[in-house]
């Protein structure tokens, strides 16, 4: 009997033993501290409110020009350029076959042509990632080769079109064709009866000419901004690696700094926008192309939702990977130089090393009518003898908006959009500053 | 009795459940081991193939640690009092935080002078100068430069946190400007630390070490990025690694993250310095002397 207790007791510490042991197996593993603390945040901590943005509709053309050169050269853009994003939206879904590589003679010249400009050179490896490209592995292309400018041809006895991507240097054409009958009827329709263009000029005789519209119309906008609430600290969350031991304060000359020792953001007055950087160690920086920026910098902000309103992609500066990215209004560009209307990202071995974005959103909008200079008052005040600029070196001309903002007190942000031309030169944006306003500067 | 044989039955499969469970549960340990003890290897490998030479002693690898802030220190009345107490010296405190003293009669600094003798000669004669350590004397400005220490660790490039000792050509201290960091706060959350040889395995990957480069200096310290003048400073663990006896390196001891050393950090003292001895009120004669002493050093 005593035998019996004693194999009873055996058994139950066996059985035991047999489900601590199971239990250590299972939950072994070695102490992790790399626990990523960003995942331990709330997703809401992560989200500034806005949308995630694709490389395709980042990257955008500034313009899409139709020009007919039969008779007497004309040339057309879009009245309301929504529409011009809208077309181009659509053509970046248009199937491009047959890719094959010519040398290039400069632009075509062809009777009817559709031209696409860039704000920027973009590397012909981007192509496949902003159009629809038919069987990618034949899209064999020289490297090293960049494109701004884009034309699409028509040819009537097949109605297809080709696209023609040429070179910077002019010496190589990238072609391709659209074999779609629809897709050709929608370009030839507009070129035909020009609905919903109006009427575009050269700014001078050049190989890349700069086209600028004759008589915009544009509106002025005034936006009221809701009150800062959250938004430093979800970006702040997203950009630092442990956003809890993010040290916040603020010092005697009111500037809000966020720092962990290693990197700081800094949001400047009234919170409508901040710059963080993490400084890298500089001495051997592993180059990275344009594609590389763009994936990392948008996936950057795709992260926390961070496009707050429309941006296009402005610059890539290779020399010290700076992505700029402009914002837009109702399709057209918004120029503020205090970075409220630019997105800039530098980035260091494929590590963000500086970040500068406006955080402000907007409450209200209204809006009143707005008489802009025409594009002849401009021409001709470019190429007038006393004109501060020398007409070759202008790099392109724009309609944009001039953002300005005032803060009352206790109160929040107003800003305004005023319709402006600018003008590139040096690769610096600059209102043209025709004589009424030099006038009218003079005066205040 | 058959139910006595069930049970015999079961404790001998549980004993062999038992024992294979164990031999599991072993080897698992072991493995883990083997390659915690293959990964320490091959951190070292790189240093055979590319002949680094570091010290023959590391410092240990240091256990958690929490996070910690100061700001610049605020001197009350009494504390002025007590720094302008010093004898040969005529001292002014700006702003309640800077301290800029003239020597009355010049310190020379004896030949051959080792660098603790330095650091006895001047700590001894400044403000709290025990928390003070010797960072380096730079020859060309003739200036020696000394960091504030925390926790007994020296802060690295704080100009919020500094001694800078100024020689004339015959290598004797002529005045000195100080500023103090007060006390540190530590928060709750602790960190480990990376280990010396993962420092140095940083540097090598970042393509700041190269082979046959020897490193002469391992400490380790504290660095913030963002000095501010006004407001808390976070204060990161920081190993200083000095390659070659030439130059020194710093790594973030939380991230494995290279610092870049700024080099601009003395002229950045010397400039603020230069702002704070033109707001001192009256005083002229002091105030040339200084000036004059200070943009002499200007790079």
């Amino acid at each position: 009997m005593k035998l019996e207790v004693i194999k009873s007791y055996t058994l139950a510490i066996l059985v035991g033993i047999s489900l601590i042991l199971s239990i250590s197996l299972w939950s072994y593993s070695p102490n992790d501290d790399l626990l990523d603390e960003e995942q331990l945040l709330d997703p809401s901590e992560l989200d500034l409110g806005g949308t995630e943005k694709t490389k395709k509709a980042i990257v955008q053309p500034s313009q899409i020009i139709f020009s007919k050169n039969k008779f007497q050269q004309s040339y057309f853009g879009f009245a309301n350029p929504n529409d011009r994003i809208k077309l181009y939206n659509d053509m970046t879904s248009w199937v491009l076959y047959n890719f094959r590589a010519v040398d290039g003679n400069g632009r075509p010249n062809n009777d009817l042509l559709v031209e696409l400009i860039y704000p920027e050179e973009l590397p012909m490896e981007i192509i496949p990632n902003l159009f629809t490209v038919n069987n990618q592995d034949n899209f064999g292309i020289q490297e090293n080769l960049s494109f701004q400018r884009v034309y699409i041809t028509f040819s009537e006895s097949t109605n297809s079109l080709t696209f023609i991507f040429l070179s910077t240097d002019g010496k190589t054409q990238l072609r391709a064709d659209v074999n779609n009958t629809q897709k050709y009827e929608v370009l030839d329709n507009y070129i035909k009866n020009l609905t919903g263009l109006e009427e575009y000029i050269k700014l001078e005789d050049r190989e890349y000419p700069v086209y600028l519209p004759i008589e915009p119309k544009m509106t002025y906008y005034t936006w009221t901004t809701y009150e800062p609430a959250n938004e430093a600290n979800i970006i702040k969350n997203a950009l630092f690696p442990y956003p809890k031991e993010v040290v916040e304060n603020r010092t005697e000359e009111n500037i809000t700094w966020y720092q962990d020792g290693t990197r700081a953001m800094q949001v400047f007055e009234h919170e409508l926008s901040l710059e963080f950087i993490d400084p890298q160690e500089e001495m051997f920086v592993d180059p990275m192309n344009t594609i590389e920026l763009l994936d990392k910098g948008i996936a950057e902000i795709n992260g926390y939702k961070g496009w707050l309103h429309d941006y296009h992609l402005e610059d890539v500066n290779r020399m010290n990977n700076l992505i700029t990215y402009q914002m837009h209004y109702k399709g057209y560009p918004v120029f503020n130089p205090d970075n409220l209307a630019t997105i800039e990202q530098r980035l260091v071995n494929n590590e963000l090393a500086e970040h500068r974005q406006p955080i402000y959103k907007i409450y209200t909008t209204a809006s009143e009518n707005y008489v802009l200079e025409t594009g002849l008052d401009v021409i001709n005040h470019l190429k007038n003898t006393n004109s501060l600029y020398n007409i070759s070196e202008i790099q392109d001309i724009r309609v944009g908006y001039r953002l300005s903002y005032h803060v009352p007190a206790d109160q929040n942000a107003y800003i305004s959009l005023t319709p402006t031309w600018y003008i590139k030169v040096n690769d610096i944006w600059q209102q043209v500053l025709l004589e009424d306003d030099i006038h009218r500067e003079e005066v205040s | 009795m058959q139910w006595g044989q069930i049970k015999t039955l079961f404790i001998l499969s549980f004993l062999l459940l038992d024992i294979y469970l164990l031999v599991l549960v072993i080897q698992k340990q072991e493995d883990l081991s083997l390659l915690e003890s293959i990964a320490n290897e091959q951190e070292q490998d790189f240093l055979k193939q590319e002949e680094i030479i570091i010290p023959e002693k590391l410092p240990e690898s240091l256990p958690e640690e929490p996070l910690i802030t100061t700001q610049q220190k605020i001197f009350s009345e009494e504390e002025i009092e007590d720094i302008k107490e010093r004898d040969n010296q005529e001292i002014e405190v700006v702003n309640r935080n800077f301290i800029i003293a003239l020597l009355e009669e010049a310190v020379a600094i004896p030949e051959n002078a080792t660098s603790e003798a330095i650091a006895q000669l001047v700590t001894s004669a400044v403000y709290l100068g025990n928390e003070y350590s010797f960072d380096h004397w730079d020859q060309d400005r003739n200036i020696i430069v000394f960091f504030q220490k925390k926790n007994e660790r020296p802060v690295y490039y704080n100009q919020n946190g500094v001694i800078i000792a100024y020689l004339n050509a015959n290598n004797e201290i002529v005045a000195y400007t100080q500023s103090y960091l007060g006390e540190v706060e530590a928060s709750n959350e602790e960190k480990t630390l990376i280990k010396p040889l993962s420092a140095i395995r940083i540097l090598y990957d970042s393509n700041l070490l190269f082979a046959k480069d020897e490193v002469t200096e391992v400490e380790i310290g504290y660095h913030t990025f963002l000095p501010l003048d006004s407001g808390r400073q976070v204060l990161v663990p920081t190993w200083k690694i000095r390659i070659n006896d030439s130059h020194n390196r710093l790594v973030n001891a939380y991230e494995q993250k290279v610092i870049p050393v700024n080099d601009d950090f003395v002229n950045i003292v010397l400039y603020s310095s230069i702002d704070n001895v033109r707001a001192i009120k009256g005083k002229e004669e002091f105030k040339k002397k200084m000036l004059d002493t200070i943009t002499s050093k200007l790079q």
